[in-house]
């Protein structure tokens, strides 16, 4: 605000302007005018992140306006015009954050992790990601059945030492937190060199699920899924294999779309099914642009054209390591009925990940906003937070996978000290405001070049706001929800959250 | 935090430093304001103390400020005039601004007044539509907010919307273009387009500045570019089987779609159905139909020695949509035939439609033009249907046509394909009968008498109409884009009336669809052409040249049976009405040519009676423009040329009988 509208707005509020002759008022003349105060309270409810940190996530409050609105910079709400229903925004709790946590004094984590997930007295972090045995952000490679037969299922001392223990801590902060649930490959013994030769095939790397194992595969699931209830932790969701179309990594297994819709409609629905559960499935969850493989382009709704495999799928999660976010809306369109979810990015080495200037509101078009306006129900970031090593690298982490990621957060050597990246503050900036099952609403009205929104209406009926702005200039707008209005000031290359009911 | 502002109020003093004490007495209607207004005060500002330095008028919508103004206040005491924009936006509800008035003296201590402005809409009684070419058209006002015009409009109308001062504070506001908006005040012309010419509405909103109609064609969101009036056209690289969305084409459900280059779908799209290229699709909106030829970079495809590239189709008996609009032997009408392979090309034709049934005269060619051709030496016919010319067969070199007894089946398809595998000097054609179209006819009926189609396009029917009634089409809602022979029809523009003006009687009325007409003939009740009958009433049918209608394009010529019947719009008086024009680039009304007229009138819808040397007495300043020829030939008189542009009336009238018929010429 500047001091034009501070001057404007108190003497709006001082109620002085009630006549249509003049009200007069005297300022003798002065040198430095008095600071104005932000307000500690009102109406409105407001995050701000500048890309320089001048503003790190830091809250104020804007009263309601009383004036009638006739700003031509108006954002109006248009709650009648409903998209997706959210499920909420997080990252991924790999094996490494769990052993960053747990490597932080318990009083440090428990601070970081109320900061993070709690609703009413953090960001609320509502939706987090974990992999089904190893990932390529594990302490070693592991399945939840290294030994051939389901008899020998068990969780692994990474889930037991490590994961869980964080998991149960985050629940106590907060309770409704959804969990999705990806495994990186299959237990090696249920893994062919291909298809057609069938041949066994004992990497942790590449190599394709045996079409006789479809069945065991399933339960496996079902398996992980009802030890980890066991341990006090509800799998809201999973998907059949993450990144199905890579082959490299630390650990992976290839799936093409013809066996995911196989695996999904003979093994891991049905065993879903007999076992009671009612978790959700996504397919695919990798690439926009399938890894340029043609026979793999629109991977998901090729599967949907099965009704049977479709009976057992909820929808499609993506990755952003390729192509563009439009695909979203491709597969919406196409499949209107079915849910979409984006569940991985990175920040690292690649793309100046640290560099909070280039990556902020870059990442706030590209993936808080950008996939929620293309349909996206839950955007989950990669790895919530990575540790320092002596290379000055970020992990732990495989060999074969990620040694050049960041985390949302990274944590120093002595694991005492904190630095939010851009991911952290993305998802902040949606959880903050936006509730889980929030319904995301049109808007219409003002638009400005490098300004990016999107709005929410809470299952209390408040109302969300989330702002992006990559111009190098402020934007000043009033938001209007067709019973208020506000103004409201977007600096240049910030994030803005705002909430009111 | 006012009363502690008060308190830092000083009185003044001497001191160099000292505040001041300025003191503003505002004057002006403050209260009311529209958008757009210009908001007038006058303040007397003074300060007895401290010499002055600005008056700042300040006016905030909401919290937002809009518009300012700063006046230079260096005389103490003396009244200062000035005004301040009250922005006009879109989409801005009537309220209550606030205008602040800020003295500030050269000591920095400011006085400020704020005012509340209750700021509406105005409320224009109408506005005005300015072409760029400076025409000028009255928007009506509908209802508040809401104006219009409907008019005759070319496709494309660009132009800004001018509103006028109201009120004593009022500016005249023009609308402009800017960004893809209208706004007050935007230097670009609001490019209002209907996708084709003819009667429609131009809108505009006041309070959301929307306007209409902004019909753009494209094909999968890719938008076509103009050529001229009626024709806009878009390149794109197709592959059979890609489905194109044919968006803003107007009535696209009449369109007649060429099958070798696509499949019309359910949904409306098209699925192509040639070779995969590169394409430039021509939208013909006149026409209703889509021209398709190969690109070769940015030019139409050429065919090379070993038959890739283009092969083309020009010469007699072959037309898109129809045969209405024959090739003929201009070259720039070539028709591209459709790609199946590398070198192999198809022409799908119907008879009586597209092809001619009884003769045919085209050939092959390797561009849109002369050059490289097919001849008989190159290219041999695998067809007992249609045979190739050599030169020796007696028919031209190269050119195709029916063999000896063969006559095409109306409404029967063909599809004629050109393999050119081995290269174009070993060219194989032939010509395949896939069974008759089936025709699903769009009925459209005359004073509720339905008129009868093959083509849907081209419709007539044999009706008794009385002098000055109306006519009344139902199923057909062109009437405000048809031209009318003005001898037989009078057409409100206003109301959409059509009015029969020939005497009453038998008439065979034609409605041209693709040409946009409506003309009539007089007949005998079963449809036969009226001759002239002994007591001067009947018919008199006109041939020759420098005579044509509806334009110079389709002069009547010598072609017995294809005369022009002229309207007897009182018993025994008919009328030839029209401008004259170029006998090149001639417009619909040029019904003569301004430099040549060498015509005959008959008795008859061809040779037989007529009316020879000296049987019609010219009357009134006739002979100054006419002059009638011993044989009957009436011509320009010697030296005169008729004035372009300007429209004449031929009258034969022969109520006095056929002896004693005059012959007038006047211009109008």
């Amino acid at each position: 605000m500047n001091s034009r509208h501070v001057i404007i707005a108190t003497l709006l509020a001082a109620g002085i302007m009630t006549v249509s002759c003049g009200d007069e008022k005297t300022t003798p003349g002065e040198q430095n005018p008095p600071a104005v105060e932000e307000p500690a309270t009102g109406d409105v409810r407001v995050l701000t992140t500048t890309a320089n940190r001048s503003k790190d996530l830091t809250e104020s409050w804007i009263d309601f306006s009383s004036t009638d609105n006739m700003s031509p910079s108006t954002i109006h709400m248009v709650p009648s015009e409903e998209f997706q229903t959210m499920d909420g925004f997080g990252a991924a709790i790999t094996g490494s954050t769990c052993y960053n946590l747990m490597r932080m004094k318990p009083e440090d984590r428990k601070e970081f992790l109320e900061t993070t997930f709690s609703p009413s007295d953090g960001y609320g972090f509502s939706y987090v990601r974990i992999s089904i045995g190893c990932s390529d952000f594990s302490l070693s490679e592991f399945t939840c059945c290294d030994k051939e037969g389901l008899e020998n299922f068990a969780l692994s001392s990474e889930d037991k030492d490590y994961v869980i223990p964080v998991l149960k801590e985050i629940l106590a902060i907060n309770p409704s937190l959804k969990i999705m649930g990806t495994p990186w490959t299959a237990p090696r013994w249920m893994k062919v060199n291909n298809l057609s030769e069938l041949k066994p095939y004992e990497s942790w790397t590449s190599g394709q699920l045996n079409p006789k194992y479809y069945a065991d595969y399933g339960e496996y699931f079902v398996k992980w899924i009802q030890a980890m209830k066991d341990n006090g932790i509800t799998i809201y969701s999973v998907t059949p294999q993450n990144e199905p179309l890579n082959r490299g990594n630390s650990a992976s297994m290839y799936m093409g779309w013809e066996e995911e819709r196989d695996f999904v409609k003979n093994g891991l629905g049905p065993a879903l099914k007999r076992a009671g559960l009612d978790t959700k499935v996504y397919a695919f969850d990798h690439n926009y642009n399938y890894d340029n493989m043609a026979d793999q382009k629109s991977y998901p709704t090729k599967i949907y054209q099965d009704a049977e495999a479709r009976e057992y799928l909820d929808g499609a999660a993506y990755h952003n390591y390729g192509g563009d976010k439009d695909e979203l809306t491709v597969v919406h369109n196409a499949t209107p009925g079915m849910d979409l979810v984006f569940t991985e990015t990175s920040i690292g080495t690649w793309n100046d990940g640290h560099n909070l200037d280039s990556r902020l509101t870059d990442d706030m078009e590209q993936v808080a906003l950008g996939t929620v306006n293309r349909w996206c129900k839950g955007v989950i970031v990669w790895n919530l937070m990575l540790g320092e090593d002596s290379n000055g690298r970020y992990g732990p982490y495989r060999p074969g996978g990620c040694s050049t990621c960041y985390g949302a957060v990274d944590i120093n050597r002595n694991y005492t000290t904190l630095t939010r990246n851009s991911h952290y503050y993305i998802i902040a900036h949606m959880s903050s405001v936006v509730q889980p099952d929030a319904v995301r609403i049109g808007t219409k009205g003002f638009t400005a070049k490098g300004l990016t929104y999107t709005a929410f209406r809470n299952p209390d009926n408040s109302y969300a706001l989330v702002l992006s702005n990559s111009s190098a200039e402020e934007i000043k707008a009033t938001v209007d929800d067709g019973s208020h209005h506000f103004p409201v000031s977007v600096p240049a290359r910030s994030a803005v959250s705002l909430a009111w009911k | 935090m006012l009363l502690g502002a008060a308190a830092l109020f000083s009185a003044c003093n001497d001191d160099e430093l000292a505040p001041g004490n300025p003191v503003m007495n505002v004057t002006g209607n403050l209260g009311q304001a529209c958008f757009g207004d210009s908001l007038a005060f006058t303040v007397n500002a003074s300060d007895p103390e401290v010499p002055l330095s600005t008056i700042h008028a300040e006016l905030y919508f909401g919290d937002e400020l809009v518009s300012e103004e700063v006046i230079r206040t260096k005389v103490s005491g003396a009244d200062y005039s000035g005004k301040i924009l009250v922005p006009y936006y879109a989409n801005i509800p009537d309220g209550k601004a606030t205008l602040r008035l800020t003295l500030q003296n050269i000591h920095f201590t400011t006085t400020e007044q704020l005012y509340e402005v209750s700021v509406t809409h105005p409320d224009y009684p109408q506005l005005t539509f300015l072409t760029e070419d400076g025409e000028e058209y009255v928007m009506q006002r509908d209802a508040r907010n809401e104006y219009s015009v409907t008019q005759r409009f070319a496709a494309e109308m660009r132009g800004k919307i001018v509103a006028p001062a109201m009120g004593e504070n009022g500016n005249e506001i023009v609308f402009g273009y800017e960004n893809s908006e209208i706004k007050p005040g935007a230097d670009g012309s609001i490019p209002f387009s209907n996708g084709a010419p003819g009667r429609y509405t131009i809108s505009f909103n006041t309070f959301t500045f929307e306007g209409s109609p902004f019909v753009v064609m494209s094909l999968n969101g890719q938008q076509l570019e103009a050529i001229d009036e009626t024709t806009s056209a878009v390149d794109m690289n197709l592959a059979k089987g890609d489905v194109l969305i044919p968006e803003g084409f107007p009535d696209f459900n009449d369109w007649w779609i060429n099958p070798d280059y696509f499949v019309k779908n359910a949904d409306g799209s098209l699925t192509f159905n040639a070779y995969q290229g590169n394409y430039r699709i021509i939208a013909d909106t006149k026409m209703q139909y889509f021209r398709v030829y190969k690109l070769m970079g940015s030019d139409p495809a050429t065919l090379n020695e070993d038959g890739t590239g283009a092969a083309w189709i020009i010469g007699d008996g072959i037309g898109h949509p129809s045969l209405s609009n024959a090739v003929g032997w201009t070259t720039e009408k070539a028709l591209c035939m459709a790609p199946t392979g590398e070198k192999t090309y198809q022409m799908t034709v119907v008879g009586g439609k597209t092809v001619a049934v009884d003769a045919i005269n085209f050939k092959f060619f390797g561009q849109m033009g002369w050059g490289v051709e097919l001849t008989g030496a190159d290219l041999v016919s695998k067809s007992s249907l249609i045979g190739v010319g050599t030169g020796d067969n007696g028919h031209d070199n190269g050119n195709l046509f029916l063999e000896d007894g063969v006559v095409l089946q109306d409404n029967g398809v063909y599809v004629i394909t050109l393999d050119l595998t081995q290269g174009i000097h070993d060219a194989i054609m032939t010509v395949d009968f896939k069974g008759e179209q089936q025709f699903e006819e769009k009925p459209v009926y005359l004073n509720n008498q339905k008129m009868s189609t093959s083509d849907n396009s081209l419709y007539s029917t044999v009706i008794k109409l009385d002098q000055n009634s109306q006519l009344t089409f139902r199923e057909f809602s062109g009437v405000f884009d048809l031209w009318y022979d003005p001898d037989y029809f009078g057409f409100n523009e206003d109301t959409g009336d059509i009015t029969f003006l020939p005497v009453s009687g038998y008439y065979n009325v034609t409605l041209d669809k693709l040409s946009s007409s409506l003309t009539a003939v007089r007949v005998n009740a079963d449809g036969s052409d009226m001759t002239l009958q002994d007591n001067g009433s009947g018919a008199i049918w006109m041939m020759g040249w420098g005579v044509g209608s509806p334009s110079m394009n389709k002069q009547f010529g010598w072609d017995a049976g294809r005369a022009y019947c002229m309207a007897e719009t009182a018993p025994g008086v008919y009328r030839f009405t029209g401008k004259a024009g170029p006998e090149n680039g001639s417009s619909y009304g040029d019904r003569f040519r301004f430099d040549y007229i060498s015509m005959k009138l008959f008795h008859q819808n061809g040779w037989g009676g007529e009316f020879g040397g000296g049987t019609l007495k010219m009357t009134g300043g006739t002979s100054a423009l006419l002059k009638q020829n011993a044989d009957g030939n009436i011509e320009l008189a010697d030296g005169v040329q008729l004035e372009q542009g300007a429209t004449y009336r031929l009258t034969v009238d022969l109520s006095k009988g056929i002896s004693s018929g005059t012959l007038n010429m006047e211009k109008l």
